[in-house]
């Protein structure tokens, strides 16, 4: 840039009066030299010199835009001229042009006819003398009211269209003596200040406010909003003058409202004394196929706003027209509104020019049958390249593609300028690119153009992941929901060495993430989703995804982890996991397709149950997309509320739904088209089959393939630990009703999770009440601790807490209890034992909060039991409601849930067939061992039910997939560093072994039936048993892991 | 007597290891989206359906093939080359059960029953995919699956619509040993 202090003395001085004169000498006689005389030297430096000027005089910021810099070599792409729909540049580049100057070029480039009405007129009169009357303006206001629909009739020409829409505000306002107007979301009318105050886009106007008072925007197509808006401006004596729209919306991308809109318009407007404003400046003159865009629907407006093909494409002109009887009051003072240059003879010479070419080309038509043709060639298009182009739309020739991503739009426009075709995106939305050709373009043109697009879709490869890798998918999607943004990351390699996949890496990925103290319903806490390395590939069972955050029932750190399909869904969409951060501001869910990811506004679906919300979502996404949503009970912030999958799963354990309701986010939906990786597919097959064979589908595990997890009814009756009558009992005696048979009894099919061969889901069906399940937890906590020995009731309360999104175990735990405290007068809660109406009818009251006794139970058990006095009644550890599991008649499980790190937990060891179930010592050895394994398999996304599963097998498969040596001894030391990893993140969060303990439901209430009746676990026992699980675990008696176990684990940077 | 592969809905859980061992086989990866065979999962419904190519008698997609790119070997079975296709897509316009799609270069693929050793099947541990010479059972499930022939939608609405009718006819009662349940 030329140095101006340098130059310049002084401030007043900085002008330099030759050098304007010379370069101005310069360009003139470049313009008097005829375009293909000018050498190409001369031709080649006003390219240079174009650019140079744009930086220095015009803004800089264009020429970051602009693909005629971005795009070109040495060269700017630079204005030459131009004929029809070819442009050509100052290098005798040439363009095809759909972009039609932003809809200017309806007659095309420098029309022969239209050309030569100005030319004569300019050798005529150029402008007007302001005081004679001027003819050809006159004439133009008569031909243009003959072209009007209805009683149009008199107008006022101007030479932009913001200034059309600007005089249209002025004389509503005038008119109607009231001063507001209503406009359309992402409507487009110009940038004036005025005109500004319509649009409906936030970057336009925001950094502008205040601007016209008592706008107000509703959602275009939406003819009830508008509606509404009056009826509420009235009631409110907020006065409007006009409503202002687009018959097609442009700058939003060629959005065609529905049929309905326009007619209930013009009544709505009738009704409330309102005038109805169209502005046509893009679509009026033939280019929608009709001569107006309102001629579509046979509605004529009140005031007609035109601009843009007005001129011919030749001379800047615009207008403004309306009915005799609105245009009077301009009349009085006909000084109200003038300009000197609008109306221009040039301008109107060119506009009545171009009425001629529009009528006896019959553009209108032309550019009917030409959108159609568009149209149906680009659908071929999408179809045949899908991923590419999301969506066609657009009426005539006012057409618009939409792209799944603004990159994807980018990459498209970019290409079709390198293959010499101009075009560009929309104002209002940027995922659109236009399509707006000359009416008049030629059908070879048109072809060509066709070809040269198909040849960019072609080019588009398929979004680039960061890396493929094996078995991951290489990438992070990160969320945040207060600004709305998504961006992928690569995949942190080491962490993914350290700690696998699901818990373990979701857990390294929250941990870092968050401090230990956030609340866990504030908006600084965040959650990950993760997947695991198997997720997505023939390994068995291994597709299980996690979701690991701080709970709002315990304010522990939690895992909570689901089946069906999800994960490997997730994968294909090129994700390894999400994290999610902040907080929306109204209700919405998350849309993945592969690297298309948005925010969705989720109105319509809050308050919905998580079975409608699914089946929308289906719709919304397609067939074969998979989601996590929640229902009542997560919106309601019930802090036990779970996120449901395919209608029967469910992240159950630990208020994942509420983290989600928190967040106003009702779904993550995914549908992925990508695949996952192996090393080498046929070794990795090889060794998946073997396993599979020799291990998996071995007698150990053939439970689940059998009867799946009912068949526990009977093992924990057997054993006396069988909940019962709210953990009172340990056998119930009308087990027959709810166990494995009555289960089999109803079945109709079997249920499996992606790729998992045991197939562990009993679909039932009994009186019309279908269920998957019920699994055990919910047979015993829903029913026998319930005493609602039936199962119907029970499928029912299934089914409800499934749809409103209740986790099973908890609530079936709160409500027992609910029925003891009621039966033994601690409380009135109106629920007692085996009253399955009150029982089912308490679910919607929970979920919904809408009663005291709803809420009361949504406190959960601990909370609830000492709000009336009763703790010794509540069944749980660190607040977490116990599963279906008596610790009183099996130590080891007591030990399991007073030391997981998310309260009563039965995931983390199951030491139920312990050889001795009261042998302390060995107790302890065996929990420690079943969490480390489980650690490493909840790593790996392995269910549960592949029980023979060992660390040995899953390295052999990760070795195999990642086509890298992995030892079982990495792995179990993964599964231990997960473990000391949250067990610091409790500690921080100021959790002590003090918490590590079991309610006084089972440390002073002895059970009251059953071969253990009578036994208690002793606080002194439980801490014996703590003693020596610390001493196993490497921790000190506090239960603080030692710094020599931190190092051993690679943790020392924890302390 | 020629074998079918043939799915018994009835049977199916709904795994998909069918559909990635199928993409395994022909991507080398596990990519059920371009699998051969898919499965229309209704789990609210609890209830899924493998959809199969039935290498049809008189092929739609064979006869739509302007380029004869389809063609029935001698075995039985219609085969794309890959070389003479062109990409027109009119074979998956002209399916009626959504079985043939097209990569995104435009090039039709199908399921070719793996020379004779369907991938598909031997994963199935349900026995809801079966390879075999069909009795009166098998040859009545089949032909009441290919009655579902569906001219409007992409591949996967197709499919999704004989799903849709194959669970409407489907008896669903309680497991009792049997040869369909």
């Amino acid at each position: 840039m030329r140095d101006y202090d340098e130059h310049f003395k002084s401030d007043y001085q900085g002008r330099d009066i030759q050098s304007a004169y010379a370069e101005a000498r310069k360009m003139v006689d470049t313009i008097l030299t005829p375009p293909d005389q000018t050498p190409l030297e001369v031709r080649q430096d006003i390219a240079k010199k174009t650019v140079r000027n744009f930086r220095d005089h015009i803004n800089k910021g264009f020429l970051e835009y602009r693909k005629s810099v971005t795009e070109a070599g040495n060269f700017a792409y630079t204005e030459w001229t131009g004929q029809g729909s070819v442009l050509v540049d100052a290098l005798g580049r040439e363009f095809l042009d759909i972009l039609g100057g932003f809809g200017l070029y309806s007659y095309g480039i420098r029309h022969p006819k239209i050309v030569a009405a100005v030319k004569a007129q300019l050798d005529r009169s150029p402008q007007y003398s302001q005081e004679l009357l001027d003819p050809l303006r006159a004439e133009l206001g008569h031909v243009l009211a003959l072209l009007t629909p209805g009683k149009i009739q008199y107008g006022f020409f101007a030479n932009s269209g913001t200034e059309a829409v600007e005089g249209a505000m002025k004389l509503a306002k005038l008119y109607t003596g009231k001063k507001g107007f209503i406009a359309c979301l992402k409507g487009f009318h110009g940038k004036t200040l005025g005109s500004l105050s319509l649009i409906g886009k936030k970057v336009f106007r925001e950094p502008l406010m205040p601007l016209l008072d008592g706008v107000q925007h509703v959602p275009f197509g939406d003819a009830d909003a508008v509606e509404q808006m009056l009826a509420a401006a009235k009631a409110v004596g907020q006065d409007i003058a006009g409503v202002v729209v687009e018959p097609i919306q442009g700058e939003a991308g060629a959005i065609v409202p529905p049929d309905d809109f326009w007619p209930r318009l013009r009544e709505v407007c009738n009704h409330y004394g309102v005038l109805l404003i169209a502005d046509e400046v893009q679509t009026g003159f033939g280019r929608t196929g009709k001569i107006f865009g309102v001629d579509h629907w046979e509605v004529t407006p009140d005031i007609m706003c035109f601009g843009k093909a007005l001129g011919g494409g030749v001379v800047p002109m615009s207008a403004f027209f309306s009915t005799p009887e609105i245009w009077s009051c301009m009349e009085p003072n006909p000084f109200m509104h003038t300009t000197t240059t609008g109306g221009n003879p040039l301008a109107c010479s060119a506009a009545l020019a171009a009425v001629t070419v529009l009528i006896e080309e019959d553009l209108a038509e032309q550019a009917r049958k030409k959108g159609e043709y568009v149209l149906n060639h680009l659908e071929t298009l999408k179809a045949r390249y899908p991923g590419v182009l999301a969506k066609t739309r657009g009426l005539g020739l006012l057409l618009g593609m939409e792209f799944p991503t603004d990159g994807i739009g980018y990459k498209v426009a970019s290409g079709l300028f390198s293959r010499g075709v101009l075009t560009a995106g929309t104002l209002t939305n940027a995922k659109n690119i236009r399509f707006e050709p000359a009416l008049t373009i030629p059908q070879d043109i048109l072809d060509e153009v066709l070809n040269r697009l198909e040849d960019v879709f072609k080019s588009i490869e398929r979004p680039q992941r960061e890396k493929v890798s094996n078995l991951y998918a290489g990438r992070m999607l990160h969320i945040d929901l207060s600004s709305g943004k998504a961006t992928a990351e690569p995949l942190n390699e080491a962490w993914a060495r350290e700690y696998i996949g699901g818990w373990g890496l979701g857990a390294k990925y929250y941990t870092e993430s968050v401090d230990p103290t956030v609340e866990p319903l504030s908006v600084e806490n965040n959650f990950v989703v993760m997947t695991g390395p198997m997720a997505g590939t023939l390994a068995p069972t291994g597709s299980r995804t996690c979701l690991v955050s701080k709970s709002p029932h315990t304010g522990t750190i939690f895992e909570s982890n689901i089946g069906g399909a999800f994960g490997p869904e997730l994968k294909f969409a090129g994700y390894d996991g999400i994290v999610i951060s902040g907080k929306a501001d109204k209700p919405v869910w998350l849309k993945i397709e592969d690297d298309a990811v948005s925010i969705e506004n989720a109105d319509s679906l809050w308050g919905k149950g998580i079975f409608e919300t699914e089946q929308a979502l289906e719709e919304e996404v397609g067939l074969g997309m998979k989601s996590l949503a929640i229902g009542p009970a997560g919106e309601n912030l019930v802090t036990f509320a779970c996120v449901g999958s395919e209608s029967y799963r469910q992240m159950g354990r630990g208020g994942v739904g509420t983290l989600f309701g928190c967040k106003n986010l009702k779904a993550i939906a995914v549908k992925g088209t990508g695949g996952v990786q192996v090393a080498e597919i046929g070794e990795f097959w090889g060794k998946v089959s073997e396993h599979l064979e020799d291990n998996l589908m071995t007698i150990d595990n053939q439970w689940a393939k059998d009867q799946g997890t009912p068949m526990l009814v009977d093992v924990t009756n057997e054993m006396g630990i069988h909940p019962t009558r709210n953990f009172t009992n340990g056998v119930n005696p009308h087990r027959r009703k709810l166990d494995a048979d009555a289960v089999m009894d109803i079945k109709i099919g079997d249920r499996a999770c992606a790729t998992c061969p045991l197939g562990c889901g009993n679909f039932t069906s009994i009186n019309g009440v279908q269920v998957e399940g019920p699994e055990y937890e919910t047979l015993c906590l829903g029913g026998s601790n319930c005493e609602i020995n039936d199962m119907e009731q029970v499928m029912r309360f299934n089914r409800k807490c499934d749809d409103l999104g209740l986790d099973t175990m908890s609530t079936g735990n709160i409500i027992g209890l609910a029925m003891a405290l009621t039966e033994s007068g601690a409380a009135d809660l109106g629920l007692t034992f085996g009253d399955a109406e009150a029982y089912l009818q308490v679910l919607d009251e929970m979920a919904n909060r809408s009663t005291e006794r709803g809420r009361d139970l949504t406190l959960g058990a601990a909370k609830l039991a000492d709000k009336y006095g009763r703790p010794d009644q509540a069944a749980h550890s660190k607040g977490l409601e116990m599963p279906a599991y008596d610790p009183r008649g099996n130590y080891g499980m007591g030990l399991a849930y007073a030391t997981s790190e998310r309260g009563a937990c039965h995931l983390r060891a199951f030491p139920l067939f312990a050889d001795d179930p009261f042998k302390l010592r060995d107790l302890a050895k065996e929990v420690v061992a079943m969490q480390n394994t489980n650690g490493a398999k909840w790593s790996m996304c392995f269910c549960d039910f592949w029980g023979s599963v060992d660390t040995t097998i899953m390295a052999d498969l990760l070795t195999k997939g990642l086509g890298r040596q992995f030892s079982a001894k990495d792995l179990d030391k993964v599964g231990e560093r997960v473990w000391n990893l949250v067990r610091m993140f409790n500690l921080a969060a100021g959790f002590t072994a003090a918490d590590d303990v079991l309610s006084e439901k089972f440390t002073r209430r002895a059970l009251e039936n059953g071969p253990h009746e009578g036994r208690v676990l002793a606080p002194e026992t439980m801490e014996e048993l703590k003693g020596f699980y610390y001493r196993q675990r490497g921790w000190d008696e506090d239960g603080q892991p030692k710094a020599a176990k931190l190092h051993q684990l690679g943790l020392s940077d924890l302390k | 007597m020629e074998k079918h592969l043939m799915a018994i809905p009835n049977r199916c859980t709904g795994c998909n290891r069918c559909v990635y061992a199928c993409s395994a086989v022909k991507e080398g990866m596990f990519i059920p989206s371009k699998a051969r065979v898919q499965v229309s999962n209704f789990t609210h419904e609890g209830y899924s359906v493998p959809n199969v190519c039935f290498q049809c008698p008189k092929a739609a997609c064979m006869e739509a093939c302007p380029t004869d790119a389809i063609f029935k070997s001698d075995r039985g079975v219609i085969v794309v080359d890959a070389k003479k296709c062109d990409g027109c897509g009119n074979c998956v316009d002209a399916c009626p059960y959504g079985m043939i799609e097209q990569y995104v270069s435009g090039t039709a693929y199908k399921c070719d029953l793996c020379g004779g050793a369907p991938a598909c099947v031997a994963e199935c541990h349900y026995g809801a995919l079966v390879f075999k010479e069909a009795d009166n059972v098998l040859l009545k499930c089949r032909k009441e699956q290919m009655k579902q022939r569906q001219k409007e939608g992409g591949s996967a609405e197709k499919r999704r619509a004989l799903a849709v009718e194959v669970l409407k006819g489907a008896e669903r009662v309680p497991r009792t040993a049997g040869y369909m349940g």
